[in-house]
């Protein structure tokens, strides 16, 4: 809280170390609503610029979900000026209808360099699923499923009641399931074994 | 065949997943999936794709979003607009309470025509002066300026029917006339005062009040016995004399209903217009800047 106060009252190199700090999250969080890094990049800058002019807006509470709220917003108002044209373009098909792999999809595997093919194809499939869900539910089940946040910080984020989080995020899980549970195979095996069981 | 659950059940469900169901909400929901295959078989399927949702690291930022040396100058906005909501809201509360003040005094003061009778007791009193008085045209002329300067001194007290009445029962007491109408003060003519009659005229009519009637009645009595050229020249101050009052009644009567848009409606209305509009702006300015 004290880099909080800090930056507040105008020290830029205090607001820089928790742009530092969250930056992961704020990137995670622009890139699962985009669908792609160079826009992800864009959204990620402007939500820290509007984060740093609109500090005293902040008052209190979880600072993660008011930086994700601001994210989430920036990504709104980009999404809609390009609701016309698809977020991710999908994987050109050869003769034979197979996917071929394009640059841009090897770019992204570059973005990632520690990551191994299987995880990439995974992160790449899952980012396919969530492209075709509505903004709303997209950011829903991206601020609780991926970045782990609780359903009263998922509020706060979101700017909607607790009512509306639970909505939104059964629905997009509900809507993922058919194109989520064909890549169950692709989770390591240990992960599924783990997780198996529940019932 | 599976059964087609309803978004209530998914939404249950998922919410069960995340541990966001109350005690009883979870309690009923484990008893439903223990006699509900379809249920059972949701459940897991939500639970594989919160599983493959949450096997997703963090992503790294490809590079520092730092803000350089020049947001330093730019400084955080909107710091003024911070301090006009509480001021709108201030605004607002302050209004509503003077409003509710000011809708109280009036309903205590509109209620208030037992003020009048003090003022017809003084009334009285100085009527029980005109029968004492050595020359009635003098005391006609006195006691029509007071009276007047009594109306002038506390309008607040009576509205303006009231003063209406009270100046034609003063009327009638001071200078006796045929008829003294009570409420119906806009009808009482000009004429009649200047029909002063020392010796000839009628006792006034029933809707005047019973002293006053009786004093009016009495009040020529005393005036034969005075000298023949005073009573003309009673005559002739009380023909000028009505004047002041008969203005005053014709202020009265000029208005013979009070409008509704009097100076404690438009105070009302205009605290009331106030007080709305500080709090619509209060409430936007706070939403605006959230």
């Amino acid at each position: 809280m004290g880099l909080i106060d800090a930056a507040r009252q105008g020290d830029l190199d205090a607001f820089n170390r928790l742009v530092l700090a969250y930056q992961d999250l704020v990137y995670t969080q622009a890139y699962r609503m985009m669908g792609d890094t160079e826009a992800a990049e864009d959204a990620a800058q402007e939500a820290f610029i509007s984060a740093y002019h609109h500090l005293n807006s902040y008052r209190g509470g979880s600072f993660r979900g008011w930086l994700l709220r601001i994210v989430t917003n920036v990504c709104y108002d980009e999404l809609r000026r390009r609701k016309r044209r698809p977020t991710i373009p999908l994987e050109p098909l050869d003769a034979e209808d197979e996917e071929v792999e394009s640059p841009g999809w090897l770019a992204d595997m570059a973005e990632l360099p520690e990551e191994s093919a299987i995880r990439a194809e995974l992160r790449r499939a899952i980012q396919r699923c969530l492209d075709e869900l509505p903004a709303e539910f997209k950011a829903m089940v991206v601020l609780v499923d991926i970045q782990g946040l609780d359903y009263q910080e998922a509020a706060q984020a979101a700017r909607a009641p607790v009512g509306t989080v639970k909505s939104r995020l059964a629905r997009a899980r509900m809507r993922l399931r058919d194109c989520l549970l064909a890549v169950w195979e692709l989770l390591p095996s240990t992960y599924r074994l783990k997780n198996e069981g529940y019932e | 065949m599976k059964k087609r659950l309803r978004d209530r059940d998914w939404q249950d469900l998922s919410a069960y997943l995340d541990g966001e169901l109350s005690s009883r909400e979870r309690a009923r929901l484990e008893e439903r999936l223990a006699s509900r295959e379809d249920l059972r078989t949701a459940l897991e399927e939500l639970r594989r794709v919160r599983v493959i949702l949450r096997s997703q690291p963090r992503l790294r930022a490809p590079r520092n979003f730092t803000l350089g040396p020049a947001f330093a100058s730019q400084r955080v906005r909107r710091q003024p607009s911070r301090s006009l909501s509480p001021v709108f809201g201030l605004v607002s509360a302050l209004a509503s309470v003077l409003f509710i003040l000011v809708v109280v005094g009036e309903s205590i003061f509109g209620v208030a025509r037992p003020a009048m009778a003090p003022l017809q007791t003084e009334i009285q009193a100085k009527s029980a002066q005109v029968e004492m008085a050595a020359s009635p045209t003098e005391v006609s002329l006195q006691q029509a300026q007071e009276f007047t300067a009594e109306q002038e001194a506390a309008p607040e007290m009576l509205d303006q029917s009231s003063q209406a009445e009270v100046t034609s029962q003063a009327e009638a007491e001071v200078f006796g006339t045929l008829e003294a109408p009570l409420a119906g003060a806009m009808e009482y003519p000009a004429p009649m005062a200047r029909e002063y009659d020392t010796g000839a005229y009628p006792p006034p009519a029933a809707p005047s009040p019973p002293a006053l009637a009786a004093q009016a009645a009495q009040q020529p009595t005393p005036e034969p016995t005075q000298t023949a050229s005073p009573t003309s020249e009673a005559i002739a101050a009380a023909q000028r004399a009505p004047e002041q009052p008969a203005m005053t009644s014709e202020t009265g009567i000029v208005q013979p209903r009070p409008s509704f848009w009097n100076t404690w409606r438009i105070v009302q209305f205009g605290l009331l217009l106030l007080a709305i509009l500080s709090g619509v702006l209060a409430f936007t300015w706070r939403r605006k800047r959230q």
